[in-house]
């Protein structure tokens, strides 16, 4: 159905035998040439896969799991601690709730803290290191003394102090983890800032006027879209396993809430014996993060490819 | 040289400073007032006051964090509750055993991740290096306490070939302290049944600690190989007839260490921050347990000495992380 939308030779001045000017040809080219490029990465193809069946489990699973009760804690005292089965994949839990229904709805709750962990991090860190790499001087010298105060703290142990001093909770963890992680979109921004401000365009924009603002975000802000991006590909793996190693410790999620961490924590009691309280859920944490993380590691691949293959 | 070194260490104290008032920061962030919980549920209103008056906790926050700094540098880092011992002198205990774990799990993954990394540089894009990569992944991805039940489970429980935790078995005491690291302390002292046992205690722990910093190792050196091996000298080297061996232990690694070196920094002070869990797993006594005991009894002044102490050590290290920067690429030494 030709709905007449095409360029006119007239309006672009440079169109190709597509009819397409040549500037939108080439994005096209580009954009294929990095999807033909991801797919010749075949971790990252599984990665990619791995993370869009949790994706759908997350959203899907709370209305499939097979004992939506157990889901928060409901208690059933025959069910006790049995060994998987046809009945229970996963076995059952020390008040009789069924693992893998936990374990599914689980999955909700870690990839719905990662997620925050990075938009806060991401929310703090990139607009604070794109005003520190576009005015430079004083403020950059500020803004980077407090970026490295935080680095300078290993990140467990500053989420663990700063999660405690707020009280043990899922919410307050997801805070300390995003207060932990933004330095490093602080350094990242502020670097692409600094080298991209020199850009004649930038300069051109200056000349006839464009305030700051307008030039941070409408015409810096863009290009420095995909490093971020790639950066933040590869920290959300990291972010859902920090979250579940504080829900380990016991500052995270408080029980009945089924997540991941948590429940390794809680079935540390029961070993050796019945082994399958810690054992699956961890294994939920391992899988998902190493999902991301191959995920992460072809997009970083395909987007920003300066190491060496 | 001189005036590097003098300028690096310089350097150190506004990072120091900014340490404190960091943990001065966090210290406050405390939703609940501390001049209430201190003067417990039946207190008066004139009771709270006078506590907070006693604690100096009406003071504005500049004097407060001014007391805090100067505590802080008197050795006087408060009173864990649940010990009820100082604060440092609690740290002064642990620390040695948390330092014991980081060295031997950082042993570990220098001597397994540098020949890996070199392995896979040269075969690269073959099977070594591909097995290599998901290795390395694998490694990344898995949580530390998870994996280190799973070898309790595997290894000591099941198998019987280690033991499942603890630094030393229930009811056998330590030796002699000299730096307060057990296995080093039975070396010194000459008792070898002991370090026997000790060194059993530790495999466990240590590796499990150890994949983390191993993965990114692995890749590092990798990395660095291939660009190093990319470069005319070594073509040169293996024009000149020498053995692919010999090229890349004698000409190419050396140049690798720069960069690996401060990449072993960095993983130093990231396996510090981790072995909060593999210790909490393997009841090893050091500051991470403690600070996760502490953490969990709402005790907060051990949190905040852990949080100080780590940060102090990993200054400290980037110190001479960088000074050794300084003495291998005298490039750095103008910058």
């Amino acid at each position: 159905m030709d709905l007449g939308i095409r360029p006119s030779v007239e309006d672009s001045g440079s169109a190709t035998a597509t009819g397409w000017p040549l500037e939108r040809q080439r994005s096209h080219e580009n954009l294929r040439r990095q999807v033909a490029r991801f797919r010749r990465n075949r971790l990252a193809v599984v990665g990619l896969a791995i993370v869009g069946l949790l994706v759908v489990i997350a959203v899907v699973g709370p209305y499939i799991v097979p004992y939506p009760g157990d889901t928060t804690g409901a208690i059933h005292p025959e069910a006790q601690l049995q060994a998987p089965s046809t009945a229970h994949l996963f076995g059952t839990d020390d008040i009789g709730d069924d693992i893998l229904s936990r374990v599914i709805v689980g999955s909700r709750l870690s990839l719905t803290v990662g997620v925050i962990v990075l938009v806060i991090g991401t929310g703090i860190g990139v607009p604070l290191g794109a005003v520190a790499g576009y005015f430079g001087g004083t403020t950059d010298v500020i803004i980077m003394r407090v970026t490295d105060i935080f680095l300078t703290i290993p990140a467990l142990i500053l989420a663990l102090t700063i999660a405690a001093a707020l009280g043990p909770s899922l919410r307050n963890a997801m805070l300390a983890i995003a207060l932990v992680w933004w330095p490093g979109y602080c350094r990242l921004t502020r670097g692409q800032f600094m080298s991209l401000r020199q850009r004649t365009y930038v300069e051109s924009a200056r000349v006839i006027g464009a305030r700051d603002a307008r030039i941070i975000f409408r015409h810096i802000l863009p290009n420095t879209l995909t490093p971020i991006m790639v950066k933040m590909s590869m920290d959300i793996g990291f972010a859902i396993l920090t979250a579940a190693a504080l829900g380990f410790i016991g500052v995270g999620a408080q029980p009945p809430q089924p997540e991941w961490g948590a429940m390794v924590s809680l079935g540390r009691k029961f070993l050796p014996n019945w082994w399958w309280y810690s054992t699956f859920p961890g294994l939920a944490i391992f899988v998902t993060v190493f999902a991301f993380n191959m995920l992460g590691d072809g997009l970083r691949d395909v987007f920003d490819p300066q190491g060496v293959r | 040289m001189g005036r590097y070194v003098v300028r690096r260490v310089l350097l150190i104290v506004p990072t120091l400073v900014g340490l404190s008032i960091l943990t001065f920061v966090v210290s406050h962030l405390m939703p609940a007032d501390p001049a209430k919980l201190a003067a417990g549920p039946r207190a008066t209103a004139d009771m709270v006051q006078t506590i907070r008056h006693e604690y100096g906790l009406d003071r504005p926050l500049y004097v407060q964090y001014v007391t805090y700094v100067r505590d802080l540098l008197r050795g006087n880092w408060g009173t864990s509750i649940i010990s009820q011992h100082p604060v440092l002198t609690d740290l002064r205990l642990y620390l040695p055993n948390t330092l014991e774990l980081v060295l031997a799990s950082m042993t570990i993954a220098i001597g397994v991740g540098v020949p890996l990394g070199v392995i896979a540089a040269v075969s690269q894009n073959r099977w070594p290096d591909h097995l290599s990569r998901l290795f390395t992944i694998s490694f990344v991805s898995l949580p530390s306490f998870w994996f280190a039940i799973i070898l309790q489970l595997t290894i000591a429980f099941t198998l019987g070939l280690l033991p499942v935790d603890g630094q030393l078995p229930t009811l056998t005491a330590p030796p002699h302290r000299v730096t307060g690291m057990v296995l080093v302390d039975s070396l010194l002292v000459g008792n070898l049944p002991l370090l026997w046992t000790a060194f059993q205690h530790l495999i466990l722990p240590a590796f499990v600690q150890s994949i983390g910093a191993m993965a990114i190792i692995t890749r590092m050196v990798r990395g660095d190989m291939l660009e190093i091996l990319g470069q005319d000298f070594v073509r040169t080297a293996r024009a000149k007839g020498l053995s692919a061996r010999r090229v890349v232990l004698g000409h190419a690694l050396r140049n690798a260490f720069i960069p690996t070196l401060t990449l072993i920094g960095l993983s130093f002070g990231f396996s510090l921050g981790g072995s909060v869990l593999v210790e909490t797993v393997f009841d090893w006594p050091g500051i991470g347990l403690y600070a996760v005991n502490a953490a969990l009894s709402a005790d907060f002044e051990p949190i905040m000495g852990v949080t100080i102490m780590v940060g102090f050590i990993f200054i400290v290290l980037n110190l001479v992380v960088d000074l050794l920067y300084g003495v291998l690429d005298p490039r750095i030494r103008y910058t």
